[in-house]
Parts: C-alpha cells; structure tokens; sequence
C-alpha cells in the first residue's frame, strides 16, 4: 500500500501549516471574543506578568514590550495573528510559505507566548513550533529543508505522546484509573455524565486509562510497522484528540496535534516499506 | 551550506527537546526559552490535578468587621459546545497555572511569595473585582475540591495575608 501519491511533501507541509492555522484563527476568535482575562484584571495581566524580570519593566525594552503588550494594544495584535492565520488557511503553497508573512506571524506568537504567563498551553506550544520551524523552511526552501521539517514535527509528535504516555505508566494512579475519574469530575477539564458513569464502572475507568498509555507509549512504532498497519497509531490519536476536545474542551489542542500527522504519513511513505 | 545549517538547526532543536526531560538540564534551557520553544509535554503525567481549585475573597472594613468569603466563579461555564468553540479556558487554565506555581512556591517555603508573580497576579485579579460596598481591605483564599468525590468538603490550600485596596 503507498501513499506516496496522496501526500507529496508539498501537500504535507500545506495541510500542517492549515490545521495549526485553523487552530491559530480558533484561539485569537476566542480571545478577541473574551478577552477578559487579557485585561489589567485579569488573570493573564500584563501588568502583573511584566514584573517577572526588569528586562520587560525597565529601559527602552521595558517601554517598547509595555506599549506593545498592554491591553487593550495586545488584542490589536491578536486580530492581526488571526488574519494572517486566515490567509495560510485559505491561501496556497506561495502564500503558506511566503517568509515575510511567516515571520510576522512567528513574532507575533511568541510575543503573545511571552507575555502570557499563566493560560497558555500544549496547543499554543505546537503552533509556535510548527510556524517557527516552517519560517526557517520558508527562507531556505529545498527538498532537504523540506524533509528535515517534516521529518522534525514527525519526531515531535512520537517525542509528545511517549513522554507523555511513559510518565503515566510510572504512576500507579494512572494504571489504576483512579486519576482518570479525577480529571473527569474536574469542571476544568471534565464532565460529569463521564466520572458518574467511570465512578459506577472502575474497570471501565482502569482499562481506558491503561489503552490510553498503551496507545501513548506505543505511538512512536508508527514509523516501525509497515502499511497500512502503521495507520492504526494514527486513527487511535484522531479518536483520542477527539474525545479530548469533547471531554476536556481542549479544541486548539486538537487541530496543533492532528497538524503533525500528515508529516508522519509523508514520513512513512519516506521509509519506502 | 544553508541546507546544513537547516538541518544543523533542527538537530539542535530536537536534541534540546530530549534534553529539557533531564531535571538538571531542565533548569538551564528553562533560563533561556523566554519564548517556550523547548516543550516538555506530559499531558497531565504523572499526576493531574484531581479536583476544582476555588478562589474566593473576604473584604474588610475600617470598623473591623468583615465580608463572607465569595468565592470568584470563572466567566464562562464549560458546554457541550467546547469541542470546537471554548473561549472560558484561558481563565480556566490560568486559574490552574497560578495556583500551581503558588503551590510549588509554598512547598518551598517561599520567603518572598507575597511578592512572587502568582500571589501578585492573584491579588491583583480580587482587587479589581467590582463591589458594592468600599471595604479597606482583602484577601483571598484558595481551595481543591475532589473531582472522584464531589461530596467531600474541599481542602484549603493557602489564604493570603490581609491587603490594603
């Protein structure tokens, strides 16, 4: 079986560069859209957030960074991160990877990152990975850059979800599925139709957790088993990506990682087995 | 040559990302990723947080009386409409960031946690919250409540000295 045909490493590239894109469009909606804990306030006040170091308080750094970074400046600079997102969503290959629009795109993430202290999480992290690592592709366009990239978000993905899934299986709280139900009855992160129903059912709650680590731990093998066996891992992470968006309302999470899976599928197909 | 030093650039990167699992090595990349580009991902490992963390505030008064403890609820409640549309979990999380880099601080012994970054971004965030009344003085109060067992009383994890507003 070969996908060869289907996913070429242009249409690889495009098609992470989308999905990280919608996921970047989806954030700065939601922040445009609430932007209270943006606010002096709030709880990802710049205000506060700018005492961590008198780099970002003193000086022309200082003055530039506050002027900058300050509500209500920075939602400015969130609605033009969102557009330039739209335009890598619905834009092709030369818009995608036009080094200037990448670059204020890099600039201006990682000048959200950086003045974001609390409130950002896995999903911001792989956006800024991907589009920073793609601007460094879009200045040196070549097939080698292009595999180097795609082979590197390959290598970011398996890194993610073994880590991930090793550091669970180390805690008897999670082979035992006890830490399950507790996220689940979590307002943050849970729901509870799902803990009422793993509460009446600790087997149920043991095993989910156990295929939950087995899937983690067992993800990088992607590259090791052959076709169309190695898009088992891959299925298993589009369910497993999906039922964290519904369960833990973790939606951006879901686009920045799904974003790494047509680099592995291009990478399978690199194997040449 | 650039092709190399691509290439050169994304093993460097990847290395790093390995090398920021080692505590001690953590520590030194953490100094110098102001921008969070080497990842440490975990996905709520080895242990997640298991319940709810509440703030809640209490004002004073000049006469010495004071508020019930009220607790600051989040924004925007979670709906089934969060697997594509979820704008309350900024707050959520930052809540969840805030008091566990507090927590850890405690842990230590944190001689200067009234001036640490999470004290501060807290104390902060009850300041401004609109009242009715014009009391002298707050502080807050951070609880977990248990997420596998709803109807056990929350733990009381730390309350803060009395402030000035």
């Amino acid at each position: 079986m070969t996908l060869f045909s289907v996913i070429n490493q242009q249409l690889a590239i495009l098609l992470a560069a989308k999905l990280v894109a919608l996921a970047i469009v989806v954030s700065c909606a939601e922040y445009l859209v609430f932007p209270l804990p943006l606010q002096e306030s709030g709880l990802m006040s710049w205000g506060v957030g700018r005492l961590r170091q008198p780099l970002t308080v003193k000086g022309p750094t200082g003055r530039v960074l506050n002027w900058l970074l300050s509500y209500p400046r920075v939602l400015g600079l969130i609605a033009l991160r969102a557009v330039i997102a739209v335009l890598i969503l619905f834009g092709p290959l030369t818009v995608v990877l036009n080094p200037w629009l990448l670059c204020v795109l890099v600039l201006l993430s990682l000048l959200l990152t950086f003045r974001n202290v609390f409130g950002t999480d896995g999903a911001d992290q792989m956006g800024d990975l991907l589009f920073v690592g793609l601007t460094v592709v879009s200045i040196v366009t070549t097939h080698l850059t292009m595999n180097v990239f795609l082979w590197f978000l390959t290598f970011q993905a398996c890194l993610a979800y073994a880590m991930a899934g090793f550091a669970k299986a180390v805690a008897p709280g999670w082979r035992d599925g006890t830490y399950l139900v507790g996220i689940c009855g979590t307002t943050t992160y849970g729901n509870a139709r799902l803990r009422d129903l793993l509460l009446a059912r600790p087997a149920l709650s043991k095993w989910l957790a156990r295929l939950v680590i087995l899937w983690e731990c067992s993800f990088p093998l992607v590259l090791f088993l052959p076709l169309p066996l190695a898009l088992i891992p891959l299925a298993g992470g589009i369910v497993f990506h999906l039922m964290m968006a519904y369960i833990m309302g973790l939606n951006d999470f879901m686009w920045s990682f799904l974003a790494t899976y047509p680099a592995v599928l291009y990478c399978l197909q690199m194997r040449g087995w | 040559m650039s092709e190399g030093l691509v290439s050169g650039f994304f093993g460097i990167w990847a290395l790093l990302c390995v090398l920021v699992y080692i505590p001690k090595l953590k520590t030194i990349i953490r100094q110098w990723d102001w921008f969070r580009l080497i990842p440490e991902w975990r996905f709520f490992a080895p242990r997640p947080a298991e319940g709810d963390f509440h703030l809640l505030y209490q004002d004073m008064f000049h006469d010495g009386s004071r508020t019930h403890w009220t607790e600051v609820r989040p924004t925007i409640e979670r709906s089934w409409w969060n697997i594509v549309w979820n704008p309350g979990k900024r707050e959520r999380k930052a809540l969840f960031d805030v008091v566990n880099v507090l927590n850890a601080r405690i842990a230590l012994s944190d001689k200067a946690l009234e001036g640490s970054l999470p004290y501060l971004t807290l104390l902060n965030h009850i300041s401004f919250l609109p009242r009715s009344l014009s009391p002298a003085f707050t502080r807050f109060l951070l609880m977990k409540s248990h997420g596998a067992s709803p109807e056990k009383k929350p733990d009381i994890l730390f309350i803060s000295g009395v402030h000035e507003l």
